[in-house]
């Protein structure tokens, strides 16, 4: 996002500054929310939106899709978190998301549910999809997979996750 | 009669919007003797559903964007102040507090001793007796002055 006589300094000139602000005001919701139901943990979600963006201000150009660039940046910065933490499948949520008023109880008893039978990866592989709209391309292409594993990927992360809530039903 | 994983992957295609015309006629075949293909159908689509309609929780309102609030600049560029912009005043802040804090520390150590005499013992209290046995200036005394015994 920096421009080369800006860069020198680490400032953004005012196009810059109104684009990066246009992008955080139209994505940083979606991105946040994202992370909040692939991870349970609010905290957490508000400081990865955070780091992404401060990695886009920092790529030398914006991003050809920049939408798409910043939900995988996030997603790797996520895994990166939990890979550290070693809270892969049990987040400690330092601010549970289930009790916010935006959810109802149908999305709550879901996203539990979905926390507790799904890994972080296979949760954010299903979001990403469905939550999120990207095309099975896109997934491959930041997954480093072929279209056909995502899909077979997507078919069992689906099966798992209807069978195992028909089973506690 | 083929598998029943693979008319539950047409079922998956279908989600994904890549059936093919006649996978789509053979499916839809199938779901019309199929009662387990096509609960499975119901299932994942309410599935679909559900993920597509969670809403978007508001970011902002959690702490840790709030406190990198300053009222007076939008989000996005307060963000980027407060990690690039803010950093040369923070050092020059931290720089005069350590100088502060030196010439404390090298005023404090120039005052005399006090002698066990000018203690006055107060339970498990132990403050200075009096503003003349104070050595620097007559003042109150005041609960910084206070030190446990």
């Amino acid at each position: 996002m920096n421009d080369p006589e800006s860069s020198d300094t680490g400032q953004l000139n005012s196009s810059e500054r109104q684009r990066l602000q246009h992008l955080y005001t139209l994505h940083r919701d979606h991105i946040y929310s994202d992370c909040c139901y692939a991870s349970g943990d609010a905290d957490a979600s508000a400081e990865i939106v955070n780091e992404t963006f401060l990695r886009l201000m920092k790529q030398p150009r914006e991003p050809d899709n920049v939408r798409n660039w910043l939900f995988i940046t996030a997603r790797n910065l996520l895994f990166t978190r939990l890979r550290r933490s070693k809270h892969e499948r049990t987040v400690t949520a330092r601010e549970p998301i289930f009790n916010r008023t935006e959810l109802s109880a149908e999305q709550r008893l879901f996203l539990q549910q979905m926390l507790e039978i799904l890994s972080v990866e296979e949760r954010e592989l299903l979001l990403l999809r469905e939550y999120v709209g990207l095309s099975m391309s896109e997934l491959a292409e930041s997954s480093g997979i072929t279209i056909e594993a995502i899909r077979v990927r997507l078919f069992r992360i689906r099966k798992k996750l209807r069978s195992r809530i028909e089973d506690a039903i | 009669m083929k598998q029943r994983e693979y008319f539950e992957q047409l079922v998956a295609a279908e989600l994904d919007g890549e059936l093919s015309p006649e996978q789509r006629a053979e499916l839809d075949r199938q779901l019309t003797v199929d009662p387990e293909l096509r609960a499975f159908r119901a299932d994942l689509v309410k599935q679909q559903l559900m993920l597509q309609s969670l809403p978007h929780l508001p970011a902002m309102e959690q702490p840790g964007l709030a406190r990198q609030s300053l009222k007076s600049e939008p989000a996005m560029v307060r963000l980027w102040r407060s990690r690039v912009t803010l950093s040369a005043p923070l050092a020059s802040a931290a720089a005069i507090l350590l100088f502060v804090a030196g010439l404390l520390v090298a005023g404090l150590s120039s005052q005399p001793e006090r002698s066990p005499q000018q203690i006055v013992h107060k339970s498990n209290i132990v403050l200075y007796e009096s503003e003349q046995l104070a050595p620097a200036t007559s003042r109150p005394i005041t609960t910084d002055e206070f030190e446990l015994n």
